[in-house]
């Protein structure tokens, strides 16, 4: 009897986590710049930085965290999943808007891996600049999924949380989720 | 499907040679993985240790740390240019590795010797019509 070592070709889909985090960084490289009176806690080159940690494996999301003094305004959540959703919602660099009362800020949030040891995810963001912060108090309502996006095997959900007190200031209309 | 090259340069970030990375490779946007594609940090963990492997096969010492190494993997995979995913490495090689005989090859009147004799010269003016 004979044995051959066979090795078999392995993948990385690394183009389906590109293709979610360029169409991601769409809607939110837009919503940096629709508010020109939002004060920014952030400087530009951490948008390109959450592709990296994306990329990475080292988040599985990132929120954009509109707020003033009384707490959470709206926030954007942007989550990949390991799984294929259907496509819906409005063009990337097109998310819905709305109007903001004054004196806003806006701060970017991302959600470390609890399956990268927690070493070396300290690590990166060591590395990277990124540092611990404390959660602004959200309201008691859930977020609303405005969008997927898909690539192979893996999607990211786009989502909205409105505080109900500031809700009449959300102008725009959201698409519905698709049945499933 | 987009193979996967190191890159290896010296401190200074000037290429000295390259390493193909056998056995792996990286899908190209919207290209669908395979089925049984695992979650990220998973599948970059595989393909880091294939690139350590293959670095120390070769004799070739990382001039990085761990999470450096990790930062250039995740950034060479982001950049879709070309059909190579090119992860770009500062290495330290020893004299008679194949980052340092790659370098010799790579030195252009070396390639192009002995393809061209004075008799056949090049004429840019295309006048052999």
């Amino acid at each position: 009897m004979t044995t051959a070592t066979r090795t078999a070709t392995r993948t990385v889909a690394s183009g389906d986590t590109n293709y979610l985090t360029q169409k991601s960084h769409l809607d939110l490289a837009a919503l940096t710049r629709a508010f020109p009176g939002v004060t920014l806690e952030f400087e530009a080159r951490a948008l390109e930085q959450v592709r990296l940690l994306f990329a990475h494996g080292m988040i599985t999301g990132v929120q954009v965290q509109f707020y003033n003094n009384e707490g959470l305004i709206r926030e954007y959540r942007f989550q990949m999943v390991n799984t294929r959703l259907e496509a819906f919602g409005p063009a990337a660099g097109q998310p819905p808007l709305g109007e903001l009362p004054a004196n806003c800020r806006l701060r970017l949030t991302v959600n470390p891996n609890p399956e990268v040891p927690a070493e070396q995810r300290r690590a990166w963001f060591d590395r990277l600049g990124w540092s611990p912060c404390e959660n602004l108090e959200l309201p008691g309502v859930s977020p609303v999924t405005y969008g997927v996006f898909n690539s192979g095997n893996r999607s990211m959900e786009r989502q909205l949380l409105v505080n109900p007190r500031y809700a009449g200031r959300s102008a725009q209309m959201i698409p519905k989720e698709p049945r499933r | 499907m987009r193979t996967v090259t190191a890159v290896l340069t010296n401190k200074a970030g000037d290429e000295i040679g390259r390493c193909f990375i056998p056995d792996w490779e990286a899908a190209a946007a919207g290209e669908p993985g395979d089925q049984n594609s695992q979650p990220v940090e998973q599948e970059v963990a595989g393909l880091e240790d294939a690139i350590r492997q293959t670095l120390a096969s070769e004799g070739l010492e990382l001039l990085i740390d761990q999470t450096d190494f990790e930062i250039s993997v995740a950034q060479a995979l982001l950049d879709e240019d070309g059909p190579e995913v090119l992860v770009r490495l500062p290495v330290d090689a020893p004299a008679d590795s194949p980052a340092h005989s790659a370098t010799e090859t790579l030195d252009p009147s070396a390639l192009f010797a002995g393809l061209f004799d004075d008799d056949w010269p090049l004429d840019p003016g295309g006048t052999d019509a």
